[in-house]
């Protein structure tokens, strides 16, 4: 009995060293935890929420792990880096912690060296860099030879049932089941219902699950139904600067993110847009959590792992796909302050996009076949831009097929250094699965739509959707209180300014840089870069197709009136003098169309009309090809344009205003702009009524 | 199909005796050998444990503890800190679809565990159908550098084996190994490889994929997957191509020297020999001639009529009868 007791001592000296205080105590289940990994070497998954000390589990059971001669502990988590507050409490307990990632490679042999003298106490790697093969085998194996504790952080990510599953945390998950029982093991996560945890389990098999309660007590939750994008970019001006210290605003696709972040800057609010195209994203990060702008407008790519503990508030300007997404985001707000908000925001367009996302989820089987047969035939496999080429699908598409081919265990391809090889395991798709699965994502759909229109308890709502057995009202949200904590209505002239601004929404058409790689046109010999003399000028889009503002016009005009209405001329003239295109155009031309051969033409002379400038249909169909948009990747786009297009009279030397209604792949306006360049004219500016995207 | 998760005994086992590459071995780390391990699982036979209780640290000290043994502690140590680079590897291999076998697995091929007993392998690494090694078989072995004739001879041999259902066993090594199989595989017959390097690379070759994958290749090796080539695993490997086969073959062996005439000299002097022919035709390497003198028996002549295996059988019964009556004349001199 007594070394038990002696063993706590210890441990609880440790943790009062590691966080500086001297009256610290373990937060409930946390000794328990270190026991049992500590002594009893026990696999563990630990459900917590944020916030309740996960990260102290396994620093302190590597200090007492590897004060017995125990090699270091191998941490994965897709944090490249430890947080501050981490950093410090690793420090208390003279851990030193050193990271491989792909960034770091100049400390590579640094690394190695202090793993293999014993220097290292924490190794951390990406999920991504453990699952890359060249990495495992040359890199990591060679020094992962006395690994002494196996941690594996937001272990949710390991079921396909949940919504942030990653295909290399797949590969973890075998990992850990292949690991001798003589190994502690530990796998966190703060989020996960019992379907998940169950599905975890089993997967990982032999593990003890710990769950406590995912509660925040600091959160005042409430739900606010504004249909329209003017209404909510209202709300946000009237709201955002009544709320404390800064926060992230979360939206469903990349566009939206871009524009409300664009929105309140120009309502001189300081908010950047954030997510998976940001380039500086780690930058970003560091101005929120040093709360140098007042919001990041982020969509998911703002997720695992960043903890701000004194986040002020969480706004949805759009209603996710499910409550565990849900949780998780506005759960990142109030770890440890008394008082955050939690504002859910709903509007027309939510249900339309996550639908959207639950359709596009998987691969349709015709997508599986090709690649797979395309693969099958390959003297040595192939790299997705050789795919690209083979077949006629996107690039997104072929990366769907892989990612669901590469999740199966044995794989039938793997992948090694860019290329992707066939491997001798028989694949059958599994298609009551995916039923399965968009099944569920259907239901969460509509668990979501229940809880914005909820009258009880929003805590409670969640924390029983979580199968939280803690669950309880909390006293402190709109239905709770009986009464809205902010508002629910904004003034009519914020709507109308936003409105406004929604009309104005132009959008930039950058110049591509290269042609498909590999493709040689058959008409003009182009390939590889494309020549500065034939590239175009950075274009503009009126609007977003189908969206707000301008998009429902465009719409209409295309599909049921074969007809563009004059409100979009003057649209376009706006968006002429906002932008002034310099040199300025002297004349006009139009990409034609064999299907609707007025349709352009016919706007693009009232536009020169209207703009006093000379219109010129000098651009000719060559032959009736493919429709551009059934085209799926830049190859085959490219091919069905090749020969497409000539030129049909002597051209006007001065800058041009090259008009067309859509624009979606960019390869249209490229090939008829290097053409018009070709043969004579001057710069090119592309002006299109709708740019055709919806990227996540 | 294969076994996908491994069990608590097959990951001590791997533990004890694997060997994970060369790049990972550090000082001190020795694997133990086939010897060695028999005395600890006597020692976990004695008392009534088993391999996986190993990864429990109390039953590892009592091991230590028992000095008869001689087992070095740091060795050992070393050896179970392994885990994290166990789990590391085999979830690598076992993704690419290499399977794992210990000798504590049902799947363990028993025509292994009836010829070697205790001395079979720890550990396989298997890549296809493990159903296919039931079925009558023959090994056709041979010399890296093989002439016209014996390649012609080979080939020949491999046909009709595929035309009578009989499964060919080859070392998968260049020469006549690789002709025997790739003759059998282009004619849609079933192989097994008893590989000695390069295991995973061979498995995801364009040209065995596509048989694996119809069930037609079994590939196997008691050698790590991505072990490169040594002389020393290629000898080793030898015997289990003879164990594996109902009936074996030499192309081409010289007398005394190498891994041919080894394999097929070592094969003759076990106590319960498989059948071991060898080519008698024309222009055959004097190697041939003096396995005769050892015991094994000229393949029969062309034409191949009977179905293979009956051929083999008659003159292998044929051919003890005389050889037995001849011992027994020679005892009454």
């Amino acid at each position: 009995m007594s070394h038990i007791t002696n063993d706590f001592e210890h441990a609880l000296s440790l943790l009062r060293t590691a966080l500086s205080n001297r009256s610290a105590k373990f937060r409930p289940g946390q000794w328990e935890c270190v026991e049992k990994l500590w002594k009893r070497r026990k696999k563990l998954l630990v459900v917590q929420r944020t916030g309740w000390g996960k990260s102290m589990l396994y620093f302190l059971t590597t200090r007492l792990l590897r004060n017995e001669g125990s090699g270091p502990t191998l941490l994965i988590s897709p944090l490249l880096a430890l947080m501050r507050n981490q950093i410090m409490a690793a420090e208390g307990l003279h851990l030193q912690a050193d990271t491989i990632n792909s960034d770091n490679t100049e400390l590579w042999q640094e690394v190695r060296e202090n793993i293999l003298s014993g220097r290292t106490d924490i190794l951390l790697i990406s999920p991504e860099r453990l699952a890359n093969e060249d990495f495992r085998t040359s890199v990591l194996i060679p020094m992962a030879a006395r690994i002494g504790l196996f941690v594996v952080d937001e272990a949710h990510c390991i079921s396909d049932w949940g919504h942030d599953f990653r295909p290399d945390y797949k590969r973890i998950a075998y990992v850990l089941r292949s690991l001798p029982s003589n190994i502690p093991v530990l796998a966190t996560t703060a989020t996960a219902n019992n379907r998940v945890v169950d599905d975890i389990a089993n997967q990982l098999q032999n593990f003890e699950i710990i769950r406590g309660p995912l509660i925040r007590e600091s959160l005042r939750l409430q739900n606010i139904f504004l249909p329209t994008h003017s209404e909510r970019l209202a709300w946000l001006v009237e709201n955002l600067p009544r709320m404390p210290g800064s926060g992230i605003i979360y939206t469903l696709t990349i566009r939206d993110a871009e524009r409300v972040a664009n929105y309140l800057q120009t309502n001189n609010i300081n908010a950047l847009a954030y997510h998976s195209n940001s380039e500086n994203r780690s930058e970003l990060e560091s101005k929120l959590l040093n709360n140098e702008v007042k919001a990041l407008v982020a969509t998911v790519a703002l997720g695992m792992g960043f903890d701000k503990p004194d986040l002020g508030f969480v706004i949805h300007y759009q209603r996710p796909g499910s409550i565990v997404h849900y949780y998780q985001q506005v759960g990142r707000a109030g770890r440890a302050i008394a008082n955050a908000y939690g504002i859910l925001m709903n509007g027309a367009e939510d249900e339309d996009i996550t639908s959207h996302f639950i359709e596009s989820a998987f691969p349709p089987h015709a997508h599986v076949t090709e690649v797979l047969s395309a693969l099958e035939q390959a003297d040595d496999g192939l790299s997705v831009p050789m795919m690209q080429r083979e077949l006629n699908l996107k690039f997104g598409a072929i990366q769907k097929v892989l990612h669901l081919l590469s999740v199966e265990h044995p794989s039938p391809v793997i992948k090694e250094k860019s290329r992707w090889y066939r491997t001798p395991i028989p694949y059958h798709m599994d298609t009551e699965r995916i039923k399965a699965l968009c099944r569920l994502r259907r239901e969460e759909q509509a668990v979501m739509r229940q809880y914005m229109q909820s009258s009880q308890c929003l805590m409670q709502f969640i924390s029983n959707s979580l199968d939280d057995p803690h669950a309880a009202a909390c006293g402190k949200c709109a239905p709770c209180l009986g009464r809205p904590i902010l508002p629910e209505h904004v003034s009519p002239e914020h709507v109308n300014k936003a409105s406004i601004f929604l009309r104005r929404s132009h959008q930039v058409i950058e110049p591509r840089r290269m042609w498909p790689p590999g493709y040689e046109f058959q008409s003009t010999g182009w390939k590889g870069r494309i020549a500065t003399e034939l590239k175009h000028e950075e274009g503009r889009a009126l609007c977003l197709y189908g969206d707000a503002g301008w998009g429902k016009l465009v719409q209409a005009g295309k599909y049921k009136y074969n007809h563009f209405d004059d409100r979009l001329v003057e649209g376009c003239v706006e968006l002429l003098n906002s932008w002034s295109p310099s040199p300025s155009p002297q004349w006009v031309t139009c990409v034609p169309s064999l299907k609707h051969p007025d349709l352009v033409p016919n706007f693009a002379s009232r536009l020169a009309d209207r703009l006093g400038l000379p219109f010129a249909p000098c651009i000719v169909k060559l032959k009736q090809n493919q429709q551009q948009k059934s085209m799926q990747n830049s190859h085959q786009q490219v091919m069905n344009l090749d020969g497409a297009f000539g030129i049909n009279s002597q051209l006007n030397k001065e800058p041009v205003l090259l008009i067309d209604d859509m624009i979606d792949s960019r390869w249209t306006i490229t090939v008829v702009a290097a053409l018009l360049r070709e043969n004579g004219s001057g710069t090119v500016f592309p002006l299109a009524l709708a740019l055709n995207s919806l990227q996540r | 199909m294969l076994p996908t998760s491994l069990s608590e005994n097959s990951k001590a086992i791997l533990l004890l005796c694997g060997i994970f590459g060369d790049k990972i071995s550090r000082e001190g780390i020795k694997p133990f050998t086939i010897p060695e391990y028999n005395r600890i699982a006597a020692w976990l036979n004695d008392h009534d444990l088993q391999p996986s209780d190993l990864l429990d640290g109390s039953i590892r000290e009592g091991l230590i503890n028992d000095a008869h043994l001689k087992i070095d502690s740091t060795r050992l140590t070393l050896l179970f800190e392994r885990a994290g680079l166990l789990g590391l590897l085999t979830e690598k291999w076992q993704n690419k679809g290499i399977g794992i076998l210990t000798r504590a697995d049902e799947l363990y091929p028993s025509r292994l565990k009836e010829r070697h007993g205790v001395m079979r392998p720890p550990i396989l690494y298997v890549v296809g159908d493990l159903s296919i090694l039931n079925n009558e078989s023959l090994a056709i072995v041979g010399s890296r550098n093989v002439d016209g004739y014996g390649e012609i001879f080979t080939r020949e041999v491999a046909e009709h084996c595929v035309a009578d259902n009989m499964i060919i066993v080859s070392g998968g090594a260049r020469g006549v190994d690789r002709i025997s199989m790739e003759t059998a595989l282009e004619n849609h017959g079933s192989v097994i490889g008893v590989m000695a390097d390069s295991l995973l690379r061979a498995a995801l070759s364009k040209r065995y994929r596509e048989a694996i994958l119809d069930q037609r290749l079994l590939l196997m090796s008691p050698f790590n997957p991505e072990a490169g080539f040594s002389a020393g695993n290629a000898m080793a490997r030898n015997k289990y191509v003879y164990s594996l086969a109902t009936y074996a073959l030499v192309i081409a062996a010289e007398t005394g020297k190498g891994g041919t005439w080894a394999g097929a000299t070592e094969e003759l002097k076990r106590p319960d020999p498989h059948p071991v022919f060898v080519r008698n035709d024309v222009q055959v390497p004097d190697g041939n001639i003096a396995l005769i003198d050892k015991g094994a028996i000229a393949f029969p002549a062309k034409p191949w009529e009977t179905p293979l295996h009956e051929l083999l059988q008659t003159t292998w019964k044929d051919n003890r009868k005389s050889s037995v009556t001849g011992i027994q004349g020679s005892l009454q001199l």
